[in-house]
């Protein structure tokens, strides 16, 4: 009996065995199927992809945000050129380019007019263009991008067009919804795309005309661009550009093994020091301020707008002239930084006027005029409620995070009570009607301004922050319909101060301005990066901007 | 003679109670004085960043100038009262829902039996970031996920125990003399549950610090000037590569030392009130 | 036996597809909770500031936006019926895809941890258990002790920090090295990358499997044939390895089969700490992104390998304990008995 049993287990279990290896062993090869799966689709062209190492001279490798990474893919209708951050397009050509100074240059195109009432925009372009497959580059592309960026266009905003137009091959018309003085700098980041070889897949495959062709994507980690041989215009001596994305941690740990020839870096490494390299600061209208709610407390929309304390156009200019820019520069961005008195420093429309120093006696005197008395405690009361205010700052963001901390700090010298919270993006914009947030602005269009400060036609206040001015509104309107963008930049200006009235320090004041903060850089010593444009708010493919006039100095 | 056999006070019994004791006591410590550090934990002083480890700040400084000290213990205080919480919550769901299984039938047993399957084949971090993430990545979605995320292990138990309680004779005596099922649950079952819901109780905590840090630590739940552990880890890592090491370095082992003091506790409550495992 | 082997795989399969059906209704009946707006957290505040409200419109149309839960969640489920996980919003690739990217690289990173965690795991907990009370078992204990209680993500930071930030000897992250080709990474690379995440992660599940090899361990060691042998003169590793090993792997082997769960969990914390790009990191982008196809997804698939890897083990149990298989039997035939009156 037990002798048979024996037998039978032994035999069962060894059956068992196997069935039990045979199902891990599918297990198994279906996971390394997959890993294998991804390997072979993503076999790129070998010849290329073996020297990728700076050997001629005239490759580099730059670390980027890892948010630079455009997940969608090199497609303008996905914030590719014309996103979030702007930045040029490298792979895809522009009708214009903003120059060092921000005034307005052209790349494809050769002319460009405006119609009396601003509605018709007719541009020239160059016809010795092709795209990297041979194709001729026409005014019909022009048209079909536009155009096809007004329907799917993600980021940012073509709604103000109505139409683009090829009325032969070398001229483009553009019929706008309304007058819209800054379309120039909106040419300047949209890419061209050829109509032949547009599709979905476009974002993973593009072909353009610009200064680059994308060599490789290795999602998640890497860009390779090489120069376009074919280019029009002044070839670039860059010929090979890696760009990879990390975290600012990584970037400077590739900058410290030499993996990286330029890295983006943030203020808090700048106590480091790296053999063979040295910091780059470049100079940016990438601005952080907080907005001040500019009227009373008041239920409107379901949600909970305004502020009592912020709502005395005193207590606002009080809370500005209080901030020691300078020492919060210090402290926050270890001197690398610049202070900002307008959302648009050191651009063509800004009003010099906006600037003022810190001036802490004129605050507390301001703040006792609108009836806040210092109390026993070093905190200012009136009316039996204390000067207090919360600062709000996006997660995770530690220079907003520490700018909030610094201007609670500061304003406690002049007895408002301050403190900090945190919040998401997904709620910080409701917040924001009623407390302060660290908002990041900074672009190269004067649109931004406008969003800002006008106000919107449902509410009658401005979308970011309540408040209102008709007669600046005025001011901003002419400017967009303005046919001449000279003339437009001096109808911004006086939006911001016309001698009456103004959304400056002696104005209206509804939002404070902080500082510009400074893009910081390692850069491997021999690498010349050329002279940059004021970058703006983003911390990626601005550097890059004119990377096809980088050189190393040393042969390498 | 009379030293054949000393007395000896410190018998196995003593030692565990006096273990128990002893971790107990520093916890609610580190409680207190973390809640009364709090507001000196998040005072930010830009003249005083970025200083190591050194007499006046034993661990250190960050880059906005706060005491890590403080921040870590108000952090841990934090850790510990969300525990508190959380654990209780979740103990308590699974004493319900474990006896409830066991004592209202086929239905009820197999339906809870489900959820919990449902509950325990989702890995736990996918499931707090979908609690989370349905609750508006705030502090209560947090808490709610870690709440909802433990009582299943523990329900098991409970559930396994009130098994083995319905077949012993004076539950079955009740019922024969027509005590309601709930009311036999109350009288003759949760008096013998106690000693394992105490020991369970106490073993979550482990597992509602480690994963409140983890999911803080990812950026959902509190907001980041709060002092809570997760955050401060998160922070420290961008620290690193700078050579702040003692941002990690300690809160990190003060986290451990917490988690462990938890799990030392419910071990000595398990001895104690269970004395056959004792000697396992 | 045949077509019982079949019956069972066909009866856990339905139990696999009703197990989804109910984790996939619950997440996105948790998703739809959310009060999130995708687009404030997706497009950028700079971005929405230079948009116009019909811009907007038809981005909110994108996220998703206003149509209900309950419509949502059929479309869905119609299309994973047909194999189509929908589109990730985030990265606008199919989901199946995004998620074979990812995942290529997590099986190594879990693979490698898992791996470690069993087999150091196994030899610690046989060297306790067979030295039990001494000052081995004791220092494999306390050690086990501490890493239960160590957050994994800590763990990573403190590897980090000392083998590739202070000795630079590990890379400090992803998943190859920069500025090479994928085509062109070599295994050693692709091991380097894995092997710091990888450790974090097997050092803390180390311990669990630890604990129950040594108290298998000791079981064994107190049983009466390890008793025989001992009397025969058998000695030390020969004796353990001979003895002991056959009977503790397989419980231990479906220990690990059912510690997926766990691996699973960590690797969220870990690669974040590594940024490594594997199906973690995207879980954690796809929460904070409000990307709800591509977390749906995720659940789903990892949803699936625990019930498998729990489906394994228990089969695993079935297969080579005998006396589990003899009460299976014995249980089949009264019940077939029953339904033969």
């Amino acid at each position: 009996m037990r002798g048979r049993n024996h037998a039978g287990i032994d035999a069962g279990i060894r059956r068992r065995i196997r069935i039990s290896a045979a199902l891990c062993t599918v297990l198994c090869a279906g996971l390394l199927l997959t890993a294998g799966c991804k390997g072979k689709d993503d076999v790129p062209d070998s010849a290329a992809a073996g020297e990728n190492r700076n050997t001629a001279g005239d490759s580099v490798i730059v670390v980027m945000t890892a948010n630079s990474e455009p997940e969608s893919g090199f497609d303008p209708a996905y914030g590719w050129g014309a996103g979030e951050h702007v930045h040029e397009p490298l792979i895809q050509s522009t009708l214009t380019v903003t120059n060092p100074d921000l005034t307005i240059g052209y790349d494809l195109a050769e002319g460009m007019e405006v119609s009396e009432d601003g509605l018709l925009w007719t541009v020239t372009i160059r016809d010795d263009v092709s795209f990297t497959d041979g194709e001729k580059l026409t005014a019909g592309d022009v048209a079909f991008t536009y155009n096809t960026l007004r329907e799917t266009s993600s980021v940012n905003d073509f709604t103000m067009l109505r139409e683009a137009r090829a009325l032969d091959e070398t001229t483009v018309e553009f019929e706008m919804e309304r007058p819209f003085s800054i379309w120039p700098y909106t040419m300047a980041v949209t890419g061209i795309v050829p109509e032949h070889a547009y599709g979905p897949d476009y974002g993973s495959h593009p072909v353009g005309s610009g200064r680059y062709m994308l060599k490789q994507w290795d999602k998640g980690q890497q860009v390779i661009l090489e120069a376009n041989p074919d280019y029009y215009g002044e070839a670039p001596k860059m010929r090979r550009v890696t760009i990879l994305f990390m975290e600012e941690d990584a970037a400077f740990a590739a900058v410290k093994s030499g993996q990286a020839d330029l890295a983006y870096t943030a203020a808090a490494y700048t106590d480091q020091s790296v053999n063979g390299y040295s910091l780059l600061s470049c100079e940016t209208v990438d601005n952080r301020g907080f907005n001040l709610p500019a009227v009373g407390r008041k239920e409107q929309d379901g949600r909970i707008i305004g502020n009592d304390f912020t709502a005395d156009v005193r207590v606002r200019r009080a809370i500005s002239l209080a901030i020691d820019r300078e020492e919060m520069i210090e402290h926050v961005l270890n001197g690398y930084g610049s202070p900002a008195y307008s959302v648009c420093d050191k651009m063509p429309w800004y009003n010099a006027e906006a600037e003022a120093s810190s001036d802490r006696e004129e605050a507390a005197r301001l703040l006792d005029e609108a009836g806040w008395q210092m109390g026993a405690d070093g905190i200012r009361e009136k009316d039996g409620v204390q000067a207090e205010l919360t600062f709000l700052y996006p997660a995770g963001d530690s220079v907003r995070q520490a700018l909030a901390a610094d201007t609670a700090n500061q304003l406690q010298e002049v007895g408002i009570h301050a403190s900090i919270r945190g919040t998401g993006w997904d709620t910080a914009y409701d917040e924001a009607q009623a407390e302060p947030l660290i908002w990041g602005w900074g672009a190269h269009t004067p649109m931004e301004f406008y969003n800002i400060y006008h106000t919107m036609k449902d509410t009658g206040l401005a979308a970011y922050s309540p408040y209102g001015n008709e007669k600046l509104d005025a001011y901003m309107d002419e400017a967009l319909a303005c046919p001449d963008l000279e003339e437009s930049y001096e109808l911004w200006k006086k939006a911001q101060w016309d001698g009456e009235e103004g959304v400056t320090l002696r104005g209206d004041i509804p939002w404070v301005w902080l500082v510009n903060i400074d893009h910081l850089y390692w850069v491997r010593d021999g690498l010349h990066t050329a002279e940059q444009k004021l970058h703006p708010h983003g911390h990626g493919w601005s550097i890059v901007n004119n990377v096809d006039q980088w050189e190393w100095s040393a042969a390498k | 003679m009379a030293g054949d056999r000393r007395f000896r006070f410190w018998n196995l019994r003593r030692k565990t109670i006096a273990a128990a004791g002893l971790s107990f006591g520093l916890l609610i410590f580190t409680a207190v004085l973390g809640h009364i550090w709090m507001e000196d934990a998040m005072v930010t002083d830009f003249s005083r960043k970025n200083l190591s480890p050194c007499l006046s700040y034993p661990f250190g400084t960050d880059w906005l100038g706060r005491d890590m000290i403080k921040r870590t213990a108000a952090g841990l205080s934090m850790s510990i009262r969300l525990g508190a919480v959380t654990a209780g919550a979740s103990a308590v769901i699974a004493v319900i829902l474990g006896t409830a299984a066991a004592v209202f039938g086929k239905t009820a047993d197999r339906l809870i039996s489900a959820l919990i399957n449902l509950i325990q084949g989702i890995p736990h971090m996918l499931l707090l970031i979908l609690i989370s993430y349905g609750m508006g990545k705030g502090f209560r979605g947090a808490a709610v996920g870690i709440a909802l995320t433990h009582w299943p292990s523990l329900a098991r138990l409970m559930r396994a125990e009130v098994l083995q309680l319905k077949t012993s004779q004076y539950v079955k005596i009740s019922e024969k003399l027509g005590m309601g099922p709930v009311q036999i649950a109350l009288e003759h079952m949760l008096p013998h549950l106690f000693p394992q819901f105490i020991t369970g109780l106490v073993l979550l905590f482990p597992h509602a610090i480690l994963h409140e840090a983890g999911i803080t630590f990812l950026g959902f739940g509190l907001s980041m000037e709060q002092p809570a552990v997760g955050i401060i880890l998160s922070e420290s890592m961008t620290y690193l590569m700078t050579g702040k090491w003692w941002l990690a370095v300690f809160p990190g082992a003060a986290l451990v030392l917490v988690v462990l003091l938890f799990e030392g506790l419910g071990q000595s409550l398990r001895s104690l009130l269970d004395p056959g495992s004792a000697h396992e | 036996m045949g077509k019982k082997a079949g019956g069972y795989i066909v009866k856990n399969f339905i139990r696999m597809l009703t197990f989804l059906l109910a984790v996939s209704a619950a997440s996105f009946f948790l998703l739809s909770l959310s009060p999130i707006d995708p687009l404030k957290s997706n497009v950028g505040q700079a971005a929405l500031g230079t948009m116009s409200e019909e811009q907007i419109a038809r981005l909110e149309a994108y996220w998703g936006v206003g149509i209900p839960a309950g419509k949502r969640f059929l479309a869905w489920l119609s299309g994973v019926l047909r194999g189509d996980l929908g589109i990730s919003l985030l990265y606008r690739q199919p989901v199946l895809s995004v998620i074979r990217e990812k995942a290529a690289n997590s099986v190594w990173l879990m693979g490698a941890a898992w791996l470690f965690s069993g087999v150091l795991g196994v030899f610690l907990g046989t060297a306790a258990g067979a030295k039990k009370g001494k000052w081995q078992d004791k220092a494999i204990t306390a050690y086990c002790m501490i890493t239960a209680g160590t957050p994994a993500f800590w763990l990573a930071l403190l590897l980090l920090l000392v083998f590739a930030v202070q000795f630079p000897i590990f890379p400090i992250g992803f998943s190859v090295p920069v500025g090479v080709a994928v085509s062109e990474v070599t295994l050693s690379e692709r091991l380097s990358h894995a092997f710091l995440p990888a450790l974090a992660l097997g050092l803390t599940g180390v311990s669990n499997i630890a604990m129950h090899t040594r108290s298998k361990m000791i079981e064994i060691m107190e049983s009466e044939y390890v008793l025989y042998a001992r009397a025969r003169g058998e000695r030390g590793w020969p004796l353990i390895l001979g003895h002991g090993l056959r009977n503790l792997l397989l419980p231990v082997i479906t220990l690990q089969f059912g510690s997926i769960s766990e691996i699973f969990g960590g690797s969220v914390l870990v690669e974040e700490v590594f940024s490594y790009p594997g199906l973690g990191q995207a879980a954690i982008t796809a929460g904070l992104g409000s990307d709800v196809p591509l977390l749906l997804g995720i659940t789903l698939i990892s949803a699936a390998l625990v019930f498998l890897g729990n489906l394994t083990a228990d089969l695993l149990y079935l297969a080579v304990d005998p006396r589990m298989r003899r009460e299976r039997r014995k249980e089949a035939e009264r019940r077939n008995t029953h339904g033969g009156r």
